[in-house]
């Protein structure tokens, strides 16, 4: 009996002095692994502006049919982004409209705290969607998260 | 018949097949990139590349080779596939990838055989040579950089539309499609080159970046720019119209549409579509509910008929009314209300040849159906500006003369459209084409040989005469086409018609409004009174006799010469209801307004010229609070049983077969008017709707006048330059042009209609007036 007793005192002590492993979440905060998939954000280009070209693909294989995307001629005559809605009501996190994009316009962002106070708040523009420039793509996303 | 093998399939096809259509019928893939059932197979991509297995090794394009007894064809050797990676391969070279902002992504053939092949490897490259984007052009935009040399455009511009507005310049690797000098398109907007293009180098500029094919659901249904009555494909995306296109048939043949029908359907969104009722109230109308707008314009129609008797209420109908709307149309005006003035401003030259053709060749005559048109070996025209009215016609007749050993036969007193590829085309002095009708139709009855003497005055080439007449006594099949007059008078080409029915030829009149035809031949709405033409119905109202007039879709102010004394007329009306899908000039006159739906957003049968019945389902929801004709018409119906109209027959007015006193030429010639003036058609459309599409309203430019080179290299104009043109009755500015096939000193006024500086042009009662030009500032 004393011998179990010991044991498990003994664990205590170990663990006792030992570096604490609880995250103080929300106060602290996990870094995310490289290939998590948050919220998506839109991808910019140097000057700021999306990189998306409005092609509509990721729309089209969206299975939650969450994704808005409305075209405009630009002023050069091309195909240019209008405005991008995604409802994140509705989105399965599947990353499919990544796999989709054929010029890299959209990744899975790190964002996970993503509650809100109705489902209109969730409803995305554009505006929120863009990420600033450099940022947002996969290789600077785990330094992200770190408190 | 020819028996052969594709892929081991046995089928049995006639001669003069291709191979690519014996494995159509095999149900055997072939692919194409060149090749469009419309126009003639010309061999460009070597994409439909096939083996015959008596013949190893050598590969045989299928597209236009003929199918021969026993061949023995396979599609998929390694040989065969090889060919067609490395064909494909070798467009890519010069091909961008522009897929994800081409609007062709999704129904592209290209893209769908780089898929089905699976090219992932650009083994030559892509050593890309920069070519030019047209985005100036009007309605469509080119880009060359995604061109890949097919020729469709080139060939079907020229073999079909006769346009031959792009050409093939430069050579080897530099080669594109072009038109003459570079410059933009100027040219009919057919929208075939688009209809045909493979991949997105045509696009369509209305559909350009607006959506993508596939969100597209489409709608097969009729283009109700005019009575041809063309089958057309409406692509919607959640209810709103996107484009329109040719049908694609169960042949996998692809229809033909002509700019109106292509281009103009943003007429069905135009910002002046009437939304909701009103009325008028202390000399302003104001909006109202559909109740109380019908509830009055039933008691102000009553009112009229009690005060004035029934004779005092006219209708005109721009024709847009299904068949069974017609129908109810005609109970309510002719049986009921008693009303003896009925008729129409768009489609009265139509309704006048037809009730000419009715009364002299009896009840169980039949117009000329389509196949009359496809099988005739001489083709009569009677009449200018057959192409113009319904412009499909073009491409149609091209398609047949194409055929070859047919004769086209032209009778017109202006170059139209059909003029330039007649076998014969006899050109009439402006102003005396109805005298020559009559007089031509006088020497053919009175079996007169030498009627060539007496007809040489109205400027007819005799020799060309002789040889119309001479076709006339040969035993070969003959359709007539009749193509009235916008504003002249057209008894007796009608009756010189019917003169030629009498040799059992059928007989097409044209000029009819989307369902002119339904409206006569199945509704029985057909013209009577003073009504049956604008001059009369003015005069009649002049005279006091008419006190009401009620519009279904038609505006007089916009339609008949002399606005100015026209709306004095309608000014002096104690009742104007207009019950239409547009504000117009003639809205602000009127004291009851029924906003009516228009043809995609109504169901009911359609009965086309040429005697094709459509049965339509609604395709777009009604516009505001539009409701369809039927519906309002029904709710009239209730309104005037409240009222308790005694039914009464119409009284029977004499009908007035010839018409109002109508002048060749008029006699103030002379007095500084150098120039003969004649109004002719529009190719982009004269009709209500056609003239309410901003899209269509952009490459009719305005007021044009045309005229002969040598008048206008004398006159110092520019290009595109506006005038001041001048006739006795009024001025206007026009674009000035020129055509080499214009006559000296005849001027062509196009897109009068609609316009009211160019109405106040002409006179009514004739087709030609005096006319002087000058040039502005000096
Ligand atoms: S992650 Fe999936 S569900 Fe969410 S927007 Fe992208 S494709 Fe749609
Ligand atoms: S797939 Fe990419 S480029 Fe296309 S619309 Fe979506 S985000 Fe934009
Ligand atoms: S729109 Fe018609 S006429 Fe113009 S270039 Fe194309 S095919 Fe030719
Ligand atoms: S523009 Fe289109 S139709 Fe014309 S040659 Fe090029 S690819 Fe062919
Ligand atoms: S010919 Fe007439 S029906 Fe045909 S597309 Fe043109 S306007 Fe429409
Ligand atoms: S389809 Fe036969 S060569 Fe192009």
């Amino acid at each position: 009996m004393s011998k179990a007793l010991l044991k498990g005192l003994a664990l205590t002590l170990k663990t006792f002095f030992r570096r604490p492993v609880t995250v103080q979440y929300p106060d602290e905060k996990r870094p995310v692994p490289e290939r998590f998939r948050g919220r998506p954000v839109l991808l910019a280009r140097e000057d700021g502006t999306p990189r998306c070209v409005a092609c509509g693909l990721c729309e089209k294989i969206c299975p939650s049919l969450c994704i808005a995307v409305a075209a405009e001629t630009g002023p050069d005559g091309i195909r240019a982004l209008a405005g991008y809605t995604l409802d994140l009501n509705r989105c399965a996190f599947c990353g499919l409209c990544v796999e989709a994009c054929p010029v890299e316009a959209i990744a899975m962002g790190s964002e996970y705290e993503l509650a809100a106070y109705g489902r209109e708040p969730l409803v995305y523009t554009q505006e929120r969607l863009l990420a600033a420039p450099g940022r947002g793509a996969a290789p600077e996303r785990m330094g992200e998260g770190k408190p | 018949m020819i028996t052969l093998k594709i892929n081991d399939i046995e089928v049995t096809v006639p001669p003069g097949s291709t191979i690519l259509e014996a494995a159509e019928r095999a149900r055997v893939f072939i692919p194409t990139l060149c090749h469009d059932k419309r126009i003639t197979p010309y061999g460009a991509c070597r994409l439909c590349v096939v083996e015959d297995r008596k013949k190893p090794g050598s590969l045989i394009p299928s597209c236009f080779t003929p199918a021969r007894d026993r061949m023995d064809i396979v599609t998929d050797t390694p040989g065969v596939l090889e060919a067609v990676r490395t064909q494909l391969q070798l467009i890519l070279v010069n091909h961008p990838l522009d897929c994800p902002v081409c609007d062709k992504a999704g129904e592209c053939t290209l893209q769908d055989l780089v898929i089905r092949y699976n090219i992932a490897e650009a083994p030559f490259g892509t050593d890309r040579f920069a070519r030019y984007v047209d985005r100036q052009s009007p309605l469509i935009e080119r880009d060359m950089t995604r061109c890949v040399l097919c020729g469709r455009c080139v060939r079907i511009c020229g073999e079909l539309q006769g346009r031959d507005e792009l050409e093939f310049i430069h050579r080897g690797h530099k080669t594109v499609v072009a038109t003459d000098g570079g410059r933009a398109l100027d040219c009919d907007f057919c929208g075939l080159c688009v209809s045909t293009c493979p991949v997105g180098a045509l696009n369509d500029k209305l559909f350009k970046d607006r959506s993508r094919v596939w969100k597209l659901q489409k709608e097969t249904t009729v283009c109700s720019h005019c009575g041809l009555g063309c089958s057309a494909d409406f692509h919607l995306e959640q209810g709103r119209l996107r484009r329109v296109t040719p049908t694609v048939f169960a042949d996998g043949k692809k229809g033909l549409l002509c700019a109106r029908g292509h281009f103009g359907w943003r007429a069905f969104e135009s910002p002046s579509r009437l939304s909701a009722p009103r009325l008028r109230r202390d000399g302003a109308l104001w909006q109202t509910g559909w109740g109380e707008a019908i509830e009055h314009a039933a008691r102000a129609l009553d009112g009229i008929r009690r005060t004035h008797g029934a004779t005092s209420l006219a209708l005109l109908t721009a024709d847009h009314l299904t068949t069974e709307e017609a129908r109810v149309c005609g109970s309510i005006f002719r049986d009921t209300l008693g009303c003896a003035d009925i008729g129409s401003l768009q489609a009265a030259g139509y309704r006048q040849i037809l009730s000419v053709l009715g009364a002299e060749l009896g009840p169980s005559w039949e117009p000329a159906t389509v196949t009359d048109l496809s099988e005739a070996e001489i083709l009569i025209v009677l009449g200018g500006g057959a192409a113009e009215l319904h412009p499909t016609l073009k491409p149609l007749v091209n398609g047949l003369m194409r055929k070859g050993g047919r004769e086209l036969v032209v009778l017109s007193s202006w170059p139209d459209t059909l003029t330039r590829r007649a076998t014969l085309a006899l050109a009439i002095t402006a102003g005396y084409a109805e005298d020559f009708f009559a007089e031509l139709r006088d020497a053919l009855s009175s079996e007169r040989t030498h009627a060539s003497a007496d007809v040489a005055r109205f400027g007819v080439d005799t020799c060309g005469l002789a040889r119309l007449i001479a076709l006339l006594g040969a035993d070969r099949k003959t359709t007539v086409l009749v193509a009235p007059d916008p504003f002249g008078d057209n008894l007796q080409r009608a009756r010189l018609a019917a003169l030629l029915h009498d040799r059992a030829r059928p007989i097409l009149p044209l000029g009819a409004q989307v369902n002119s035809a339904g409206a006569l031949r199945k509704a029985g709405l057909s013209s009577c009174g003073a009504a049956a033409d604008g001059l009369t119905l003015i005069e009649a109202i002049e005279a006091g006799r008419i006190q009401a007039l009620y519009l279904l879709g038609e505006d007089p102010l916009e339609t008949l010469p002399e606005p100015a004394r026209v709306r004095a007329a309608l000014q002096r009306l104690d009742l104007i209801v207009c019950q239409s899908p547009y504000e117009t000039a003639v809205t602000d006159l009127a004291h009851v307004v029924l906003p009516s739906a228009l043809i995609p957003e109504k169901g009911g049968s359609i009965l086309s010229v040429m005697g094709f019945e459509n049965e339509i389902r609604p395709v777009l929801s009604p516009f505001g609070q539009c409701r369809p004709d039927r519906e309002i018409l029904r709710d009239l119906a209730g309104a005037l049983g409240r009222e308790d109209t005694p039914r009464i027959a119409s009284p029977s007015v004499a009908q007035e077969q010839s018409g109002p006193a109508r002048s060749a030429m008029p006699q103030d010639a002379g007095h500084g008017f150098s120039f003969r003036l004649t109004a002719v058609p529009s190719l982009f459309g004269d009709g209500l709707l056609s003239r309410q599409s901003p899209d269509l309203a952009q490459i009719r430019r305005g007021l044009r006048i045309v005229m002969n080179g040598e008048d206008f290299e004398q006159m110092g104009l520019g290009e595109r330059e506006i005038v001041e043109v001048r006739t006795p009755n009024g001025s206007a500015r026009a674009e000035a042009g020129h055509d080499a096939a214009i006559p000296r000193n005849l001027l062509l006024l196009r897109h009068a209609a609609g316009s009211a500086a160019g109405l106040s042009l002409i006179r009514p009662g004739t087709d030609v007036v005096p006319a002087a030009i000058a040039r502005i500032g000096t």
